[in-house]
């Protein structure tokens, strides 16, 4: 059963679970904003509104009453950590920050009245309001493949939860020498360099536990953001020989090991044949293009796009995604409506915690100055994406952005990977830094 | 032998032989270069504010965090953290990633960023609270 589920059946399910008192009563309010959705983005913006403007009258609209974060969730999977540890909760939001937190489903806004619907059959007023729903997972784009698979046989996972429990059971289960795959996405998904950080932790993992499994990636894509620092790290750490093509630019800057036998992982790329036509989840067998693969445990991450609730609000253009203006992310399709976080289009910026953290504060801004009658001021975003090769071994993508007409830019120009040459103390301190950064985001979303 | 067992050696070893069979139409090679530079220069200034929100997803709301791995920023004075960041930038003093990010900044953005670093008590209680 669900948390929410099991709230309903106490009769919670529409209550605000952190009650009203702080701002029930007679502060004068300079503005109401409504933000629904709690992931990283929404709970930003929450507390980074607070924070800018402790006048304005705040709620968050939030299905679930613990968040379970995805960054990181990997980690569950090779038993670093349990579930558990991927909770977190809104009580400092509500007893810090003075934000109201309503646990509830919004349902359908009304855009003249400027109401928000919810499930709770509350209707709630607003001057702004901002939804950062996430993605949906498209299970059905893969024949074979369904909501109901996912949960029962093949997981998924990449929205955490019961599938990310179940994926590390089976890995934990799985026969000796058996083969895991992973199927990773098409472009635009979340976290870009998970699905690879993900093959190779298990394979890590496997390497000390199920030492003759192996691990292939199946990839509807010829390349992904980090490719060649990830790569470069199975080199090291896998006995991974990269393609030729990859082998060859990573040979000019460092030295790639070239290894007469294979190690435990492969990965498939579109052009050899590794993007998926359809699964077999009885059999486990997956049909690529260039074969047919015969798994113990299966990992789809499948395509992406935006979370229904932005579709059920009419916030999305025909790809899927959220349209907005850049500099305010208000909606172009909803007026007084603004969307952050993965599922709005923000040209440059990867679909990320990271991401989804800095539009949100730049959105805060935005909706202040523009309820105080001032001007936006000029927005800057930052992302960091730490990864990890094995559980030493850290590398990142780090990017900073401007507006540059109209378009969300990147400004620091060719460098924003681990060098290839870098130090073994370097990429040490990098997978240290990505443990930090698990905690210290963390902070400053939620705490 | 277990024959999923045949089956995954062999396809490993197609796999790897570069015999897995291509899709039928390869979709285009994305480019090779990104965009043209952004001269830095030519942007409207941003102030310190939206500069220091953008640092604080590792270093902390307001610049103030209890981290052994991450620095606090907040009360640090302002010629320090300009310098500091310049010499990132420069690969004078050896960074994991700061050097990108301080290569995404202009002078004028560190300047900012620090002075409103500087100004920030380096205690304040818990977090920002309002």
């Amino acid at each position: 059963m669900k948390r929410r589920d099991a709230l309903t059946l106490l009769g919670l399910g529409s209550l605000a679970l952190a009650g009203l008192p702080r701002l029930g009563g007679n502060t004068p309010r300079k503005g109401r904003v409504v933000i629904v959705g709690g992931g990283v983005g929404g709970a930003t913006l929450a507390k980074y509104l607070r924070l800018l403007d402790p006048g304005l009258h705040v709620t968050l609209v939030e299905r679930n009453p613990i968040y379970i974060r995805p960054y990181g969730s990997t980690e569950v999977l090779t038993g670093h950590i349990t579930m558990k540890d991927l909770d977190v909760t809104y009580d400092a939001l509500h007893e810090t920050y003075g934000v109201e937190v309503l646990i509830d489903a919004a349902v359908g806004l009304d855009p003249v009245k400027k109401l928000l619907r919810t499930a709770g059959k509350k209707e709630l007023p607003y001057d702004r309001l901002v939804v950062s729903p996430g993605i949906q997972l498209d299970y059905g784009a893969i024949p074979g493949y369904s909501a109901q698979v996912a949960e029962t046989r093949i997981p998924s996972g990449w929205i955490p939860g019961a599938q990310t429990a179940l994926l590390a059971k089976q890995l934990q289960a799985m026969r000796p020498g058996g083969l895991f795959v992973l199927v990773a996405p098409p472009n635009p998904y979340r976290c870009p360099p998970g699905p690879y950080e993900r093959a190779a932790l298990v394979t890590e993992w496997l390497q000390r536990h199920n030492p003759t499994a192996k691990v292939i990636v199946a990839d509807p894509k010829d390349a992904f953001v980090t490719d060649e620092t990830m790569l470069l790290g199975w080199n090291r750490l896998y006995r991974y020989n990269p393609p030729d093509d990859y082998a060859k630019k990573l040979a000019a800057k460092v030295e790639v090991k070239r290894h007469s036998e294979g190690g435990p992982i492969t990965w498939i790329r579109a052009k050899d044949g590794g993007k998926v036509k359809r699964l077999e989840a009885g059999s486990l067998q997956i049909h690529t293009e260039g074969g047919v693969l015969k798994a113990d445990v299966v990992n789809v991450v499948p395509p992406m796009k935006a979370a229904t609730l932005a579709f059920d609000l009419g916030l999305t253009d025909a790809a899927g995604w959220c349209p907005v203006d850049r500099r305010t992310f208000k909606s172009t399709k909803v007026p007084d409506v603004h969307v952050i976080g993965d599922s709005c289009i923000a040209d440059a910026m990867p679909k990320s915690g990271f991401s989804a953290n800095s539009q949100a504060k730049v959105a805060a801004r935005a909706i202040v100055e523009e309820l105080a009658g001032r001007p936006v001021p000029e927005p800057v975003w930052e992302n960091t994406c730490y990864a990890l090769a094995g559980m030493h071994y850290g590398l990142f993508v780090a990017d900073v952005f401007r507006l540059v007409d109209g378009k969300i830019a990147r400004t620091n120009g060719p460098d924003r990977y681990l060098p290839l040459d870098a130090s073994p103390a370097q990429i040490r301190l990098g997978a240290r830094y990505q443990q930090a950064w698990l905690r210290t985001f963390t902070q400053d979303v939620f705490e | 032998m277990d024959p999923t067992r045949i089956l995954l050696s062999s396809l490993l070893a197609l796999g790897m032989a570069g015999c897995h069979k291509a899709p039928p139409k390869a979709p285009p090679a994305p480019p090779p270069a990104g965009p043209p530079a952004v001269d830095l220069a030519k942007l409207p200034p941003v102030d310190g504010v939206s500069l220091a929100h953008t640092c604080a997803g590792c270093h902390g709301t307001e610049g103030r965090i209890k981290s052994a791995a991450f620095v606090s920023l907040a009360g640090l004075p302002a010629a320090d953290l300009v310098r500091t960041m310049k010499d990132f930038r420069t690969g004078k003093r050896p960074s994991t990633l700061m050097g990108h990010v301080a290569k995404g900044l202009s002078d004028r953005d560190l300047e900012a960023l620090a002075a409103y670093f500087a100004k920030l008590p380096k205690d304040a209680g818990k977090g920002g609270q309002p």
